[in-house]
């Protein structure tokens, strides 16, 4: 309030230098609008990037059956460890930290047969819980894998959108029976597309894989031992605890030594989620740092202005400190007046960007790069480092007009 | 000078006061051993040559500077040894400035210049250009506070720089050569004008190199060579 004065003086006194007023300004405004389109970028990226893992399931561990490393018991090391749908399912029992558990029975490269068509490809065995654990949605009017199929033996199959172009085209698929190894599978569900950038075992996306129930699996293609198994903590931060219990149970069960870790391969994906997180922190940081070192661009500029102004305005200085200004007056004036002008390139340049990202938004771009997002975070960071840049700018210029002496700044020698 | 002193307290006393200034390699002695007592209400004419220390002695007693050696009371109380912020809040309630060359804000308005020393003092902004306004019209610029002060004559100027010297209501006011940039008439009516203010009770201080004008004092004290000189007087007798 008491400095709004000293604003509308400090607005005057930028008249008196308009073109290098203009050039801080563009400085400020092209170096806000690379920090907040590099970050809305990387934003962007990450956004596809977390979407396409979040594609497989989130937070869950995959789980391979090997074999024994150490002697437990008499038995000695390098026995294959081999586990029946039943033992799996135990573990949801035991358990209670266990938010869900599917075992996965595999049969590979199948040719599904509808009429004259096949499509060669993974053919999973698995339970209702599979769906939620690996965001397996239908499409409406299907449905996957449920109780009923696993209890009767259902011969059902659930396909992936993929699988259902290859064999049915633009026609329904639902209802219609298709065959595996000469065994007839009524289609109950297609995969409701999705974005899926990682996959194990099947060596395909969801939407080019089917699903069969594990039970059905079992007796029709006399698979006893299941290939995998799929888990999720219920508390993520308790996934390390949970995993430590699976092998107690399992070790229990089939014999071996509970700090034998050999005797399952892990895949937790938890993992791969925070190493996309550091990933993409890094990558962003980087990508900031380009932007701010445009932006330090115009801060030196907004700086050399406010150096110019102390210079020229030192006997005014003089003057306000004669009439009664402290430091901290002389000190604010500048340094409100370097931040009005960051703010206003500032405003400039994050208004600029929003046009921008937006335009981009509409416009097609290549699916990988993703769609530049000012989240906002993308804003705050960019707000908090206007915010830098324009204390910097001007605190040695205030500080140097701060600690003039008031004599020598009116412009008396010395006598 | 003993019939007053009853009555009047010492409202600025220098004792033994010096000012080295450094100049490249040398040092300058501006002021060497000044003792000097101002009572309140006094009209003083600080009189001198160029070069002869009185506009130091202007800086130390409006707290603008600090002597190198020897003290300074101010209403009482000890300046030397102030910080700066200490100094400027003094300046900002007790001491109204006026210079020769006017040194208003150039492209703030006359009643933004006169505003200033309030900004300091931290008033609002209506009260502000209430009190501003009417300082003006007290004197005698009523018409012109909007204008900016190359749009003024020399001596409106001059007398805005002074509305801005007693907008804080400062008991003391320090001129230096205040008329020194006016022709004579303008001149004479700036000189009136600290006249009149001094009638109205406030301690006026005119640093000047002209004898006419250091004439219109109670007091003169006469400067050389960094040296309170010969010849001191004090008019008293003659103005009544």
């Amino acid at each position: 309030m008491r400095l709004l004065p000293s604003l509308v003086l400090f607005v005057r006194d930028l008249r008196t230098q308009k073109v290098r007023t203009f050039f801080a300004l563009l400085g400020i405004t092209w170096g806000t609008a690379a920090v907040v389109l590099l970050l809305a970028f990387g934003e962007g990226l990450k956004r596809f990037q977390s979407r396409n893992l979040h594609g497989i399931g989130d937070g869950i561990v995959v789980a391979w059956p090997m074999r024994t490393s150490l002697p437990f018991e008499g038995l000695s090391k390098g026995r294959p460890i081999r586990l029946r749908a039943e033992d799996v399912l135990t573990l949801a029992s035991e358990i209670p930290e266990l938010e869900a558990v599917s075992p996965e029975f595999s049969l590979w490269n199948q040719p599904i047969v509808y009429g004259n068509r096949d499509y060669r490809t993974y053919v999973g065995g698995v339970y209702p819980s599979f769906a939620d654990l690996r965001h397996i949605y239908p499409q409406a009017g299907g449905r996957f894998i449920n109780e009923q199929d696993i209890e009767q033996r259902h011969r059902v199959i659930f396909i992936g959108d993929g699988v259902k172009e290859e064999l049915f085209g633009d026609a329904e698929a639902v209802g219609e029976t298709l065959f595996v190894q000469g065994t007839g599978f009524v289609v109950i569900g297609v995969l409701r597309p999705k974005l899926q950038s990682s996959t194990y075992g099947s060596g395909n996306a969801d939407g080019r894989i089917a699903y069969i129930p594990a039970s059905t699996m079992s007796s029709v293609f006399g698979q006893d031992y299941v290939n995998n198994f799929i888990y999720r903590a219920e508390d993520p931060q308790r996934q390390a605890f949970v995993t430590r219990r699976v092998y107690q149970v399992l070790s229990r069960i089939c014999g071996f030594d509970p700090a034998d870790t050999e005797t399952l391969m892990l895949w937790d994906l938890s993992e791969m989620n925070k190493i996309i997180f550091y990933f993409f922190l890094g990558f962003n940081t980087l990508l900031g740092l380009c932007g701010v070192f445009t932006l330090m661009v115009g801060g030196i500029a907004v700086a050399n202005i406010m150096y110019l102004l102390v210079g020229q305005k030192t006997s005014e200085i003089g003057i306000e400190m004669a009439v009664g200004a402290k430091r901290r007056h002389i000190l604010a004036q500048f340094l409100l007046q370097a931040l009005v002008l960051v703010a206003a390139g500032g405003m400039a340049g994050l208004l600029i960007s929003w046009i921008l990202t937006t335009i981009m938004g509409i416009v097609p771009l290549p699916e990988q790069i993703g769609v530049p997002v000012m989240s906002p975070l993308v804003c705050l960071v960019t707000v908090v480092l206007l915010g830098i840049v324009g204390l910097l700018a001007g605190y040695f210029p205030a500080r140097r007009a701060a600690s003039l002496d008031p004599v020598r700044a009116l412009g008396f020698g010395g006598l | 000078m003993s019939r007053v002193d009853s009555n009047n307290e010492r409202l600025m006393i220098l004792s033994d006061v010096t000012k080295v200034y450094p100049m490249g390699d040398t040092q300058v002695e501006a002021l060497r051993g000044v003792n000097l007592q101002i009572k309140s209400r006094e009209f003083i004419a600080v009189l001198g040559p160029s070069g002869s220390g009185k506009s130091t002695i202007m800086h130390i007693l409006g707290c603008l500077d600090t002597p190198t050696s020897g003290t300074y009371h101010l209403d009482g109380a000890a300046i030397q040894g102030l910080n700066p912020n200490e100094l400027a809040e003094i300046r900002n309630r007790k001491i109204g400035f006026v210079f020769q060359s006017f040194h208003l804000l150039p492209r703030a308005t006359a009643c933004e210049n006169v505003e200033l020393p309030m900004v300091f003092a931290g008033i609002n902004a209506t009260d502000r250009k209430a009190c501003a306004e009417r300082v003006l019209d007290q004197v005698g610029l009523k018409e012109r506070t909007r204008h900016l002060p190359n749009e003024l004559s020399g001596g409106e100027r001059q007398r805005v720089a002074i509305a801005r010297a007693l907008v804080n209501r400062p008991s003391i006011l320090l001129a230096d050569e205040p008329t020194g940039n006016l022709d004579s008439r303008s001149g004479a009516e700036i000189l009136a004008l600290f006249e009149e203010l001094h009638t109205e009770g406030r301690t006026v201080i005119l640093v000047t190199h002209d004898e006419m004008i250091a004439s219109r004092a109670q007091r003169v004290i006469r400067i050389l060579d960094g040296r309170i000189g010969q010849g001191s007087s004090d008019n008293h007798g003659r103005k009544e």
